[in-house]
């Protein structure tokens, strides 16, 4: 839980929302791990990095899409969803009254904008990363959007 | 192929937006800690439990001659009050039997009543002449001597009610401001040397007004004709067990009359756990928090302040103390590594939020620059303000000024304030916090 909160913990999205996807909870006066959200999130934006990779990269596959342009929409389709999906979150939070009483003052629709936006890129990171470490085995598509580091080493 | 790639793409991320669906959300489970939240505080009470459930009480009717104008054959405000308290304390059912005295330089019992009836009866028959016949020496008043008597007759399982115009009467001492110091500071002794046999003692002092009509004595002892109000008070000591079940049965608003016009209570008690936490918001700056009672990475605001909010359950301690008292911020200190600062501004507000068991908000603004440090704020026992503003140093007249006003006040509650602090922290609770 360490490794998501540090994850999250640059709180430019506002930082009682850091506290409400802690799982801040007035009853206890604490964090209640009942309430931690952020696995969830980061489980979620992971899988749809990880599956786009791997719909891009081996079950696609196909020459056609050896482009770099072909990965750049796969990117922002990442992008897109993981924004979404954190503005969602938030957004399904505020609607259903889901806010500790002592934070929902500090918790609007701009600071549910703004954890998208940050959801977005996070998942856009994880998404990179897979393509530099997991794409070399893809017959086809290895070298999009460039080519890998690794089979630069090869050629020389 | 492009477009296959893209629906694959969103048919996947369908499914993963349902797998998840459910995660996270908040359910209507009510946790376990806020009970928790309560045993502790009852811990630290319960501490008294080889006490008995039912203390005797005794009660102290001073009938020295300063007290003939409260009473009239049970038509002053002053009796129907006291009859109305006793009752209710009778009704409480948490004595299990109540004594009647009549005090000034000596005990005097009253025959054995028999309860509710004969409160009545006690009370409502109230005349000046019953205080003169029933003896003792009516002329003086030592206050010192009357609470020493009183104390040397209380014990673990026996509650005192004292009920008093509590005005000294130095006489014709050369230096009224000498005798009420030695007062204070006999009253001081007597308490600290109870205290130390009686750890969990309490008292607390309801401050009422009646009608008076008769002499009043003023600090030279010279007798003054007065028809109007007059403040008179109820001391109640004895076990903080029991303190608290009588304020907890007969609050403040079950008083009749004028009600009660000031209250102030004060212990040797320490509350050893209190539940608090550091929280979220209201706060100035930012900080992580790692624990209930632990920060970190503290940075001040654009304006480089720095705040945060302790939220506190006070429930035990707004029972006895009252409200007011709690949220005086005059009763609070702040150490900063164990050394008293007044680097840290405190500000209290009750809390508000429905769900929470917290009853205040404490919030510490700290004006100097951060650094990791203990920061401690305790709340002290401290003898009330309204003793200072309700003391009068001259009553030789009495007029609108001062009719409302006790010659020497102030010494009485600074002397008992001083005992039961003499030999115990002085404080009530303490929560600490982290800065790391």
């Amino acid at each position: 839980m360490d490794f998501l909160d540090w994850i999250y913990s640059f709180k430019f999205y506002g930082a009682e929302l850091f506290d409400h996807l802690k799982g801040w909870d007035d009853e206890i006066m604490d964090y209640n791990p009942a309430y931690y959200q952020f696995l969830s999130i980061f489980v979620s934006i992971f899988l749809a990095a990880l599956v786009i990779f791997i719909c891009y990269y081996y079950i696609g596959n196909n020459p056609r899409f050896n482009r770099w342009w072909n990965w750049l929409i796969e990117l922002v389709l990442v992008f897109i969803f993981a924004g979404w999906w954190g503005y969602h979150v938030v957004a399904v939070d505020i609607q259903n009254g889901a806010i500790a009483s002592s934070i929902v003052d500090k918790i609007s629709y701009n600071n549910a904008i703004f954890f998208g936006f940050y959801n977005a890129i996070l998942a856009s990171i994880i998404f990179i990363l897979l393509t530099i470490l997991l794409r070399h085995w893809s017959k086809n598509c290895k070298h999009s959007p460039c080519t890998s580091f690794i089979t630069k080493m090869k050629k020389q | 192929m492009l477009m296959k790639n893209i629906v694959s793409s969103l048919l996947f991320l369908t499914a993963i937006i349902v797998c998840s669906c459910t995660g996270g959300k908040r359910t209507s489970n009510v946790s376990t800690s806020v009970t928790d939240l309560g045993e502790n505080n009852s811990t630290t009470i319960n501490s008294s439990n080889s006490l008995p459930e039912h203390p005797i009480i005794n009660v102290y009717l001073e009938n020295s001659g300063s007290m003939n104008g409260y009473v009239d054959g049970g038509k002053t405000m002053f009796q129907q009050d006291v009859y109305n308290y006793l009752s209710d304390v009778d009704i409480s059912g948490i004595p299990s039997e109540m004594n009647m005295f009549f005090i000034n330089s000596k005990i005097i019992p009253q025959r054995d009543f028999q309860k509710s009836n004969t409160i009545s009866d006690f009370i409502n028959r109230l005349n000046p002449n019953s205080f003169r016949v029933a003896g003792g020496n009516t002329a003086t008043t030592d206050m010192a001597d009357i609470f020493k008597l009183i104390l040397e007759n209380t014990d673990n399982d026996i509650v005192s009610i004292f009920i008093s115009d509590c005005i000294f009467s130095p006489g014709s001492v050369s230096s009224p401001e000498a005798y009420l110091t030695n007062q204070q500071i006999g009253i001081k002794e007597n308490f600290a040397k109870y205290c130390v046999d009686h750890p969990n003692f309490g008292v607390m002092v309801y401050q009422l007004s009646s009608n008076f009509n008769g002499r009043y004595y003023d600090y030279m002892n010279k007798p003054h004709q007065y028809n109007g109000e007059r403040p008179y008070y109820i001391w109640v000591m004895g076990n903080i067990y029991y303190l608290m079940y009588l304020k907890d049965r007969i609050p403040n608003k079950k008083f009749q009359g004028s009600g009660v016009q000031n209250y102030w209570f004060a212990s040797n008690f320490q509350l050893e756990e209190v539940a608090y936490s550091v929280l979220p918001a209201p706060r100035l700056g930012s900080f992580d928090k790692v624990s209930k009672s632990d920060i970190k990475n503290m940075k001040p605001d654009e304006n480089g302040e720095f705040m945060f909010t302790i939220a506190a359950n006070l429930r035990l301690l707004e029972l006895v103390l009252g409200d007011d008292y709690l949220m005086d911020t005059g009763n609070y200190a702040q150490l900063i590594n164990k050394e008293l600062s007044d680097e840290i501004k405190i500000k209290i507000d009750r809390n508000t939020v429905a769900k929470s068991p917290a009853t205040h908000n404490i919030s510490l603004k700290i004006v100097k620059g951060i650094q990791r440090e203990e920061i401690k704020v305790i709340l002290q026992c401290l003898p009330p303000e309204w003793g200072f503003e309700m003391t009068d140093d001259n009553d030789t007249q009495l007029t609108e000024l001062n009719c409302n006003k006790t010659y020497g006040l102030k010494y009485l509650l600074n002397g008992v304030q001083q005992g039961l602090t003499a030999r115990g922290s002085g404080y009530y609770m303490y929560m600490i916090v982290n800065l790391k």
